[in-house]
C-alpha cells in the first residue's frame, strides 16, 4: 500500500519506542535498531509464584541483557488511579519489584480505573471528569511521584462507553492535573481518533485547549472495527491519520515530546509476524526521522 | 451522587447486577440499555475466554466441543471476582467449573489440568482425580481433535499427578469393574 505520508516527515529528532511485554529475546533483537526507549507493562509481565504475583524473571533479564542501548519506561494498567476506594496494592507491589530491577526512564498510568469495593472489572473505565475526581487523582498522582521520584505519565484512554455528566471538560481536566502536580502527559493519538469514531469527539478543539507541553510520551497503535465501533485493541499496523495526528502534534510549538510510542498488545507480534513488525518501526523511523542504527553499522 | 455511589452502579452495570432506583441519575438508566455497554460487556467476555482457553486449553477444548464454553466464562465472569493476572483467573476458572460442573468427565479434565498446573508451578502435593473414562483417550482425543466415543463407566480410573512421577502424572485402573 503506497502512504501518502511517505514524503513527510517531522521537522525535529524525537525517539521511538515500541512494546515488550513477552519473553522473545529474539523480538527483542529485532527492534533495537529502531526503537531507543522500550514499554514494559508490569501487569503483562506478572506471573504466579505459589499465591502471589512477580516479575516474570526471564522478561526481566533479556531486559538487563541489552541495557543500556535502549532506556526502559514502565507503563501500567492496573493501578486503578480513579477508584474512589483506593488503588491497587498488587499494581504497587509489581512496580516496587521493577523500581529495585531495572532502572526506568519514567512510568506512566491510564487515567482510568479497574476495580471498584476490592472487585475487578476486567475492563477500564474512563474517569467522570468531576472536581472531587480530580482532587483524587491529583493527591494519587502526588503520591507516585513521592513515592517513585521518577517522572510519572498519564495517558487518555479510549472511551467504549459514552462521557458521564462532567463538570470539566477533557482538556480543562488534563491541564488542572498537569497544572496541580506537574505531572507529564502521554497522549495516544488513536484513542483520540477512536473517541472521534464512537463519539463524535473534536480533537481540534481538544488539541486548542490543551496545554501540549507536558506530553512527553505519544501513543500510536492500530486497532481494530467492531459492529461501528473503533475499538484500541493494539494488533494491527498504524494507519495514515493516525501518524498524521501524531505529525500534528509534533509540529505544535509548545510539543516537548520525547518518544513516539508504536503499541502492540503481545498477540500482535504472532497475528503480523516479526517481519511486518520490523518494516513498520523502520517505516515509522523515518517517517518521524528517529535515530535508526539499520544501516550505520552500529554494534549494540 | 458522589463516586463511590456512581462507582458502585458502574460497578452493576459491568457485572448486570444494577437494578436502576428513582434517584438514579438518568445517565445510568440510559447506560443500562445501551449498545455500548453491551459492547464493553461482550469484549470483557472475549478476553476472558482468549485468555482462557490459552492458559487452560483441556477443559477449554471439552467445554467447546460440547458447545458450552462462552456459556461457562461467561457465568464465571459474571459471578467471580476475576483476577487480573491470567495465571491467577486459570485456576480460578477450573476451580469454578469443577464447583459447579454435573458432568463427571468435565469435572475431571478440569480437575487434572488444575492439578497440573500447579505441580509445573511447584507444588509438592500429591493428587489424586477419579476419572470415568480412560484418562488417556480422553486426551489423546483433545490433543489430536478428533471425537471421543468410549463408553464411560463410574471411577473406572484414578489419576495421579505428583511432581515425583516422571511425565508429572500416572494413570491407574481402578478395580470397580
Amino acid at each position: 500500500m503506497t502512504n501518502p505520508l511517505a514524503t513527510r516527515q517531522s521537522g525535529s529528532t524525537h525517539t521511538l519506542c515500541t512494546t515488550y511485554d513477552t519473553y522473545d529475546p529474539e523480538f527483542l533483537e529485532m527492534v533495537l535498531p529502531y526503537v531507543q526507549y522500550i514499554e514494559v507493562t508490569p501487569d503483562t509481565i506478572a506471573r504466579a509464584l505459589d499465591d502471589r504475583i512477580t516479575l516474570n524473571a526471564s522478561i526481566i533479564n533479556s531486559l538487563l541483557d541489552v541495557l543500556p542501548s535502549v532506556k526502559v519506561i514502565a507503563h501500567g494498567v492496573g493501578l486503578s488511579i480513579g477508584s474512589y476506594d483506593g488503588f491497587s496494592k498488587a499494581y504497587i507491589a509489581l512496580l516496587d519489584e521493577l523500581v529495585a530491577t531495572i532502572p526506568l526512564a519514567w512510568h506512566s498510568e491510564h487515567l482510568g480505573y479497574v476495580q471498584i469495593n476490592g472487585e475487578n472489572l476486567n475492563t477500564m473505565l474512563a474517569l467522570p471528569r468531576t472536581k472531587e475526581m480530580l482532587d483524587l487523582v491529583c493527591a494519587r498522582v502526588n503520591y507516585m511521584q513521592d513515592r517513585y521520584k521518577i517522572p510519572f505519565l498519564m495517558e487518555n484512554i479510549v472511551r467504549l462507553l459514552p462521557d458521564a455528566p462532567a463538570e470539566l471538560s477533557d482538556a480543562q481536566f488534563l491541564n488542572e492535573l498537569t497544572r496541580r502536580t506537574g505531572c507529564g502527559l502521554i497522549l495516544d493519538v488513536y484513542n483520540l481518533e477512536c473517541d472521534a469514531h464512537n463519539h463524535h469527539f473534536d480533537i481540534p478543539s481538544f488539541l486548542d485547549e490543551l496545554d501540549i507541553s507536558p506530553v512527553k510520551e505519544i501513543h500510536i497503535a492500530g486497532g481494530t472495527e467492531y459492529k461501528g465501533f473503533k475499538l484500541d485493541i493494539h494488533t494491527n499496523l498504524v494507519s495514515d491519520s493516525t501518524i498524521d495526528l501524531a505529525l500534528q502534534l509534533l509540529d505544535h510549538p509548545s510539543c516537548q515530546v520525547e518518544t513516539i510510542n508504536y503499541e502492540l498488545l503481545p498477540e500482535a507480534v504472532d497475528l503480523l509476524g516479526q517481519e511486518a513488525i520490523g518494516n513498520e518501526l523502520k517505516r515509522l523511523s523515518q517517517l518521524f526521522n528517529t535515530p535508526s542504527h539499520e544501516f550505520a553499522g552500529i554494534s549494540r | 451522587m458522589n463516586l463511590q455511589e456512581f462507582q458502585g452502579k458502574m460497578l452493576g452495570l459491568i457485572k448486570s447486577t444494577y437494578e436502576p432506583v428513582a434517584e438514579d441519575i438518568a445517565y445510568l438508566r440510559e447506560l443500562r440499555t445501551s449498545k455500548e455497554l453491551d459492547l464493553v460487556k461482550e469484549i470483557c467476555i472475549w478476553w476472558r475466554c482468549f485468555q482462557i482457553e490459552s492458559y487452560c486449553p483441556l477443559t477449554s477444548s471439552w467445554l467447546k466441543r460440547r458447545g458450552v464454553f462462552e456459556v461457562w466464562v461467561e457465568q464465571y465472569y459474571q459471578n467471580t471476582n476475576v483476577p487480573p493476572y491470567i495465571e491467577l483467573a486459570g485456576i480460578s476458572f477450573l476451580g469454578y467449573v469443577q464447583f459447579h460442573i454435573t458432568d463427571p468427565v468435565t469435572w475431571s479434565i478440569a480437575a487434572f489440568e488444575q492439578a497440573m498446573i500447579q505441580v509445573k508451578r511447584g507444588d509438592l502435593r500429591e493428587h489424586i482425580i477419579s476419572w470415568d473414562c480412560n484418562p488417556y483417550s480422553v486426551l489423546n482425543s483433545l490433543l489430536h481433535k478428533i471425537p471421543y466415543e468410549e463408553a464411560c463407566h463410574e471411577k473406572q480410573y484414578k489419576v495421579i499427578v505428583s511432581h515425583t512421577i516422571p511425565g508429572l502424572f500416572s494413570v491407574v485402573k481402578t478395580d470397580r469393574h
